[in-house]
C-alpha cells in the first residue's frame, strides 16, 4: 500500500500543506502585510512556513529546499537579512532565489518550500 | 535502491519520473498555442492526468504544483481551468507566479509532484 497524504489547510484551490512518505511540500507562501518592506515581508513568510511546519511536527531545522521568488532582484538583501536573522545556521535547506511578478503589485516576495517531517 | 523508471523521455527530458513512489512531471505547455489562457490550462491539465495516469497515479494523489503564467492578469482564467479539473478533496501546495515562458504564445507552465 502507498503511504498515505494528509492535506492541511485547504481552501478551493489548494491546500497550504501536504505530506507523503514523510516529505511536507508547501504551497507558496505570500505575506498578508504587504505596506511591510521586502524584509518585512520575507519575515512574516518565514514566520508562516514556521507555523505550518509545526503542524506537522517539524520545523525550519527540516527543511530540505526552498525556492524564493521576489519582485526585484534589488531586493534580495532585504531577503538575505531575513533569511539569515530567522534560518538555522547548523541546517540551511538547498536555496535558490529569482525574480519573478507576483499576485499584486504589493506583494514582494513569496516562498515554496519542501521539507522533512 | 529504488529504481528510477522514466517515462516519455526524448533527448533532453523526459516528461515523467518515477522514484520511491514519487512522480515527477516535468514543466507542461499546451500544444494549441492560439488558444487562450484557460484553453491552455485545461489541454495541459488532460496531458497530467494522462501522464499520471502512465506512472500509475492520478490528480487525487497530487502532491504539489507549480504554475507558471506569462502575465497575471490572466489568473483568474487559469484558477478557472484549474478548479473545473482539480479533485477539491484532494488539492496540492500550489504556488503561481509570472515569468516568461518558452515562446511568446505559450502563457501558462504547470509543473507537478504527485504520489503513485
Amino acid at each position: 500500500m502507498s503511504p498515505r497524504i494528509t492535506r492541511w489547510e485547504c481552501d478551493a484551490k489548494l491546500s497550504d500543506m501536504v505530506e507523503h512518505a514523510g516529505i511536507l511540500y508547501l504551497a507558496g507562501q505570500i505575506p498578508e502585510d504587504t505596506a511591510a518592506d521586502t524584509r518585512g515581508q520575507t519575515a512574516e513568510v518565514l514566520a508562516t512556513i514556521d507555523r505550518l511546519l509545526a503542524k506537522a511536527g517539524s520545523d525550519k531545522s527540516k527543511l530540505l529546499s526552498v525556492v524564493i521568488f521576489i519582485t526585484d532582484m534589488l531586493d534580495k538583501p532585504q531577503v538575505d537579512a531575513a533569511w539569515l536573522a530567522w534560518a538555522d545556521p547548523q541546517a540551511v535547506p538547498a536555496r535558490a532565489v529569482l525574480e519573478a511578478r507576483l499576485l499584486n503589485a504589493e506583494t514582494r516576495v513569496e516562498i515554496v518550500c519542501v521539507g522533512a517531517r | 535502491m529504488s529504481t528510477i523508471t522514466r517515462h516519455e523521455s526524448d533527448a533532453r527530458l523526459s516528461r515523467a519520473v518515477v522514484h520511491n513512489g514519487v512522480v515527477y512531471l516535468a514543466g507542461l505547455t499546451a500544444d494549441k498555442r492560439s488558444a487562450g489562457m484557460k484553453e491552455q490550462t485545461t489541454e495541459i491539465l488532460h496531458k497530467i492526468d494522462t501522464l499520471l495516469n502512465t506512472s500509475g497515479s492520478d490528480k487525487s494523489k497530487l502532491l504539489s504544483a507549480m504554475i507558471y503564467i506569462t502575465d497575471m492578469r490572466l489568473k483568474p482564467a487559469m484558477d478557472e481551468a484549474w478548479l473545473a479539473w482539480a479533485d477539491a478533496k484532494n488539492l496540492p501546495a500550489r504556488a503561481c507566479v509570472e515569468t516568461r515562458l518558452g515562446t511568446p504564445d505559450t502563457l501558462v507552465e504547470v509543473m507537478v509532484v504527485a504520489a503513485q
